[in-house]
């Protein structure tokens, strides 16, 4: 028995797969691949593979997790000619290493994932001084609430919802490049078990805020975003106060 | 394909609808070609949604079988879901082919599989999102060919006025023998559809509608079907077989979808055919002879097909699979492939006389999942009326060994409305439950599973084409009711779960399955209408199927519950299956005085299928 983990990349038509059709295309892979992966013990045995985290839908990503259990180690290279080969384009393994059994689970191991946040404007002509402004202001806002909704305890009819301050889960929020339409942002963000922000809620948030900035400046158009295109760079436990990706951090 | 026809683009509607990745088109075992002007292109549609669509076996076949072929490129198309046909239909963007995102209207075959008739009115709403004229008689020059084929096409006059090509039978050999015909035909100078067609027709198994004309008598029924000035040298319409399955073409590989289907698995095809000759069933005749596949060849197919794909399941297909002869060898091999490489098989279609237990004691070892059976009718009169040659005990004591091995679930399938049933014949029903019911109740507590859940489930019988019930009524829609109310009422047990198919459903595919050409006008009505995925419950609306049948000045009535006689000349008579009417006719007297006729292989009934459709003289 080994255990190996491997990074691999979502990307293209592949954004469009969601995570549990994900999880059944490695199954599919892995044995056209002809691997020798371990199963589990009972009666409907199913191969023993675990991910980070989930990509939401859409999202493409440089930096995705498993962690595989294999009955017999191969070399990586090998292992990873040989998945790469079955894999649809889009989703490509890009690294791994044996690691030992005891090791925490990538679910337990993941605290920070940082993305690009391309995003396109309705009829806005800003220069990037003020926008930088407003990155600045969203970020020195003290609070920053969103609705989540409550788990739902058992036979409880209507959905509760409370409010969460998410301030504290953005660590980065920088202005990364513009091109043409196209505004660039970067972040890192909270992810895991200790607290969570997607990407996608956090550019909601943004347009809140500018829409505020807009009424308070009373202009004409509304600021509205038309489009969003999210890409996911890498995930990322701190070691001794370094980011460092779930591969290096173990 | 031409230069100003552009691939249709979706980037921008996909992170807008459910599961976009129905429309990536770039699955496992996808084709995908580099296009040349000398390419054939067809486009294969399914009715259908993706999930229902892509769990297709024949689909899969023809795909690729057609992209084998070097000069031809196979795509699939299939009925957008509402979400993406109302943002394509908004965006005024065509339909398209999933693999390059071609619109309909630059193939040069499109082809329908006819696999339900409520499925009709999505064939003519691909055709209209592609932009591609309805009627035959509109189309020009340019327009791609449409060909329909599948189950449906033995009676396929309902739906002939929107086809070019219709074929009659197993499609393997005839689709290669059509498409190389019109490589030929197109390259003659002054090429035109019309002498492709007529050269078509020629093909044995090729049905040309617009070469027919059908006229009728003032009640009503079909006077005469003759051929018009249009038509060449029809060869007799005569349904294609593929006479050895061994040598019949196969995918080692099929294609495996990113999301949930509704067979997201395997499917090996054992055999075709059946042996068995229950009287309401038409795949049972219209699929004769019995074809087997060697089970070396399963063997080979097994391997290569999971190879090819990572799937974790394998299913048997077939009629009945518990007829298959080698069928306990076929399973303890398939349990051998389970123990090594965790594959699950599952095994649908077993027949009640000969469920083994010691075969699904076998497959238990794998995955323990439901069991479903179908007695079809409630009482033995019945039963013997419809031929289903299954007694009561064989039910009884399948259930009673079920249950002793730890089954808590099982299904039970029943028709209501068959021919001569009485309300004692429904009650039959009720009884035949509870007595399933009491074999689990018998059984002491340790020695059975808790939790039983019987579902019982009853559809409406429709009577099809080319069956001894061809001549016979289908029940009025308010007698449906009746006879659903009285099971409503008496299935009330705790453990019993009732079922039962919306029998206004059943009324129009009756209609539909014994309709004659001029139903092509009502089809057409409805769809106007916004007639769409009628064979699903939320899509389903009859008052517009009313409507349209009283606009056009027809009548459900006429088709669905009227008896025909025997003299009277039906739609689907000029096409030869093999099977002689005087057989039918005699299955039919047969049921009147509730006589049974057994198996194929106990006794050779004469049918006519190995006269005229095989050469192994009579033998099936």
């Amino acid at each position: 028995m080994a255990m190996l983990r491997g990074k691999f990349s979502k990307t293209g038509d592949m954004k469009y797969i969601s995570h549990l059709d994900l999880v059944r295309l490695f199954h599919r892979v892995l044995r056209r691949a002809g691997i020798n992966i371990a199963y589990t013990q009972g009666f409907n045995p199913h191969p023993i593979i675990s991910f980070a985290t989930a990509l939401s839908l859409g999202v493409e990503s440089y930096g995705e997790y498993f962690d595989l259990k294999l009955n017999e180690e191969m070399s990586f290279t090998e292992f990873q000619q040989s998945v790469n080969q079955h894999m649809p384009r889009g989703i490509k393994i890009l690294d791994g290493k044996y690691i030992d059994s005891k090791e925490d689970s990538l679910m337990s191991m993941v605290e920070y994932s940082d993305y690009l946040i391309a995003v396109e404007f309705i009829d806005e002509n800003w220069d990037r001084e003020l926008f930088e402004q407003w990155v600045a202001g969203f970020l020195e806002e003290e609070r920053i609430m969103i609705t989540r909704k409550k788990k739902k305890k058992r036979r409880q009819r209507h959905q509760e919802y409370k409010e969460v301050d998410v301030r504290p889960l953005i660590k980065e929020l920088t202005l990364e490049s513009v091109r043409g339409e196209k505004w660039s942002l970067y972040t890192l963000l909270t992810t895991g078990s200790k607290g969570n922000l997607k990407p996608e809620d956090l550019i909601k948030l943004f347009e809140k805020y500018l829409k505020n900035q807009e009424q308070n400046r009373e202009k004409e158009n509304p600021i509205e975003i038309t489009s969003v295109e999210i890409t996911r760079k890498d995930l990322y436990q701190e070691v001794n106060g370094a980011m460092k990706n779930l591969i290096d951090a173990v | 394909m031409s230069d100003q026809i552009k691939e249709v683009k979706i980037d921008d509607l996909l992170m807008k609808v459910e599961k976009p990745a129905r429309y990536l088109g770039n699955e496992m075992n996808s084709a995908h070609k580099e296009i040349n002007e000398d390419m054939v292109r067809f486009a294969f549609a399914f009715p259908d949604t993706y999930e229902i669509g892509m769990s297709h076996l024949g689909m899969q076949i023809l795909y690729h079988l057609l992209n084998e072929q070097q000069d031809i490129f196979c795509e699939r198309v299939f009925s957008p879901n509402t979400d993406m046909e109302n943002l394509l239909r908004r965006e005024e963007r065509p339909l398209f082919a999933l693999e390059t995102k071609t619109p309909l209207k630059a193939f040069d075959f499109i082809g329908f599989t006819l696999q339900y008739e409520l499925s009709y009115t999505n064939i003519l709403n691909i055709l209209d999102m592609g932009e591609i004229p309805l009627f035959q008689k509109d189309r020009e020059e340019e327009d791609p060919i449409i060909i329909l084929g599948g189950p449906c096409s033995y009676n396929p006059e309902p739906i002939a006025d929107f086809a070019d090509i219709i074929v009659l039978g197993e499609g393997e050999e005839i689709i290669l023998e059509v498409i190389n015909l019109y490589k030929k035909i197109k390259q003659k100078p002054n090429y035109q559809k019309a002498d492709f067609l007529l050269a078509a027709s020629e093909i044995e198994g090729i049905y040309v509608p617009s070469h027919f004309a059908v006229d009728y008598h003032a009640d009503g029924r079909i006077k005469e079907v003759r051929s018009t000035e249009k038509s060449g040298g029809e060869q007799g319409l005569k349904k294609r077989i593929i006479e050895d399955l061994d040598k019949a073409y196969y995918p080692d590989k099929i294609l495996v979808p990113y999301i949930d289907t509704v067979h997201n698995r395997v499917v090996l095809e054992i055999f075709r055919g059946c042996i068995r000759g229950c009287r309401f069933c038409q795949a049972g005749m219209i699929y004769r002879p019995v074809r087997e596949r060697s089970l070396e060849k399963l063997q080979t197919m097994a391997h290569d097909l999971l190879q090819n794909t990572g799937y974790e399941e394998i299913s048997l297909a077939s009629l009945s699979s518990s007829d298959y002869t080698e069928i306990e060898a076929l399973i303890h091999h398939l349990i051998e492939i389970n123990q090594k490489d965790h594959i699950g098989v599952s095994l649908p279609s077993l027949r009640l006389d000969n469920f083994s237990k010691e075969l699904i004691e076998e497959i238990q070892k794998v995955r323990k999942t439901g069991l479903t059976f179908a007695p079809e009718a409630g009482t033995q009169r019945l039963r013997d009326v419809i031929n289903k040659n299954i007694r009561e005990e064989d039910l009884l004591n399948s259930a009673k060994e079920a249950f002793e091995m730890g089954y808590n679930n099982i299904k039970l399938y029943f028709m209501i409305g068959l021919p001569t049933e009485t309300d004692e014949d429904i009650l039959g029903i009720k009884e035949l439950v509870y007595k399933v019911l009491n074999q689990y109740h018998s059984l002491p507590k340790e020695k059975r599973a808790g939790g039983l859940k019987i579902t019982v489930s009853t559809s409406t019988f429709v009577p099809k084409a080319f069956t001894p019930f061809q001549w016979e009524e289908q029940i009025s829609l308010e007698e449906i009711h009746r006879r659903q109310s009285i099971l409503k009422e008496s299935l009330t047990h705790r453990s019993i779960n009732y079922n039962y198919h919306d029998g206004k459903t059943s009324v129009v595919e009756g209609a539909f399955a014994r309709g004659d050409r001029r139903l092509s006008k009502v089809l057409y009505k409805a769809y106007s209408l916004g007639c769409k995925f009628d064979g699903w419950g939320d899509h389903f609306d009859y008052q517009k199927w009313v409507k349209a049948f009283e606009e056009e000045d027809s009548s459900l009535d006429f088709y669905s519950h009227r008896k025909r006689s025997y003299d009277e000349i039906l739609p689907w008579d000029h096409f030869d299956i093999g099977v002689n009417k005087s057989y039918l006719m005699q299955e039919n007297n047969k049921a009147k005085i509730e006589e049974v006729t057994p198996d194929c292989r106990l006794n050779c009934s004469a049918c006519g299928i190995n006269q005229k459709f095989t050469s192994r003289g009579g033998v099936c």
